[in-house]
């Protein structure tokens, strides 16, 4: 009896904590099976800093994208694909979950352009769902996030065998309660079979 | 009260049939959600991709009709995934468990270069969660239909799971305290993306 509520309390304090995650991971499941995966951005704000860059510094993009975003104490992901560098000038883009920033200027003149778009609310839930590295220049909260992430990913089997345990020791179970729990693990476990070896 | 107690207990079915028709998912989704988050810890190593050229004039249809014309002829396995256009040349990716084909034709669209990747262990497993969109084999469409039913049974846990708790725990302190700490914690981390 006592194993029984310990468990139960268990299983309810975990899954409380956890909402938040389990409603990110159910609504961001739902979203890539029906909604687009094309990133689409809104402008926020575009201003001109002030700042002087030595062209000869950088070799790369990439250098250059990483040397602006610490300097601007921007937080994100550099992006190569969206960047490039020539003799005369440059674009560089950093992005994260919320924000993408996109920095442009010409070699010898001591300014950029710096303008701020917004990700759409379903990339953020999307993100969250599958962010588990650390983001560069983030505060500690959001690198933590990958831990939240692994207790809810740990939760998910002990709520299952708590919650069979919780069912087998129920006054109330039934064979029709059994008859789902067999009928739908099987089929299930038979189709991710079928799609193993004929898919 | 009557009232109040069977609601109690038609919650309570619900709780636990959603979780009954959807448990393999919940165990596929820990396994996967496992190996993803740990990469490091198992076999990253992928087998060489096989690449072959073929003879063969690329006909003017839709993606999915060009599948069934390849997945004859090239023995593709799988479904269409993705197509995409690089410098003039559209490649065209298909998917199964255990492998990834990408088919591309030369400028002259008479030859079809055949890229066929083996996935490792640990990426055919992962595939099982990174599956999404209908469309291809019935399989692949009752598979996806399946996880959407898995993604709707978590909003039924949460929401079922906080009436019972509401309902049959006296003391909800504890409770409220958790739950408000796991909100602020995610609304803390949403904020900061998009203000920081």
């Amino acid at each position: 009896m006592k194993v029984k509520n310990y468990l139960l309390q268990f299983h309810i304090y975990l899954g409380l904590f956890c909402t938040p995650y389990l409603l990110i991971f159910a609504l961001s499941s739902l979203s890539f099976n029906h909604v687009s995966l094309k990133e689409e951005f809104t402008p926020v704000k575009s201003e001109r800093i002030a700042i002087t860059l030595n062209e000869d510094s950088f070799d790369s993009p990439r250098a250059l994208g990483e040397a602006l975003r610490d300097s601007l104490h921007l937080m994100g992901w550099f992006i190569p694909w969206e960047s490039h560098i020539d003799s005369a000038s440059f674009l560089v883009n950093v992005r994260n979950l919320g924000r993408d920033f996109r920095m442009t200027g010409t070699w010898g003149i001591p300014e950029i352009e710096f303008t701020t778009n917004s990700t759409r609310f379903i990339s953020m839930l999307k993100g969250l769902h599958g962010l588990h590295e650390e983001v560069p220049g983030a505060p500690w909260w959001i690198n933590a996030w990958g831990l939240y992430q692994d207790l809810t990913v740990y939760s998910l089997l002990f709520w299952v065998l708590s919650g069979i345990y919780l069912w087998w020791v129920s006054k109330s179970r039934s064979k029709s309660s059994a008859f789902w729990l067999i009928g739908s693990f099987t089929m299930s476990v038979l189709l991710m079979i079928y799609l193993w070896l004929a898919g | 009260m009557a009232r109040r107690v069977n609601l109690y207990q038609l919650i309570r079915q619900i709780h636990m049939y959603a979780a009954f028709i959807t448990i393999t998912f919940l165990v596929m989704y820990f396994v996967t959600g496992y190996l993803m988050n740990n990469p490091q810890w198992f076999d990253q190593e992928k087998p060489a991709p096989e690449i072959k050229t073929i003879s063969m004039k690329k006909p003017d249809v839709s993606n999915e009709e060009l599948y069934k014309q390849l997945k004859n002829k090239l023995e593709i396995s799988g479904r269409f995934h993705n197509s995409w256009t690089n410098k003039g040349t559209t490649y065209y990716e298909y998917q199964s468990m255990l492998r990834q084909t990408i088919v591309y034709f030369d400028s002259t669209h008479t030859t079809a270069t055949v890229k066929v990747s083996d996935r490792n262990t640990m990426g055919s497993i992962t595939a099982y969660h990174r599956l999404h969109k209908y469309g291809g084999p019935p399989a692949y469409s009752l598979y996806i239909l399946l996880m959407d039913l898995a993604s709707l049974a978590l909003l039924i846990f949460v929401l079922t799971g906080v009436y019972m708790w509401l309902s049959f725990v006296k003391y909800r302190w504890l409770g409220v305290g958790f739950l408000v700490a796991g909100f602020a914690y995610s609304i803390w981390v949403w904020l900061t993306f998009v203000l920081y």
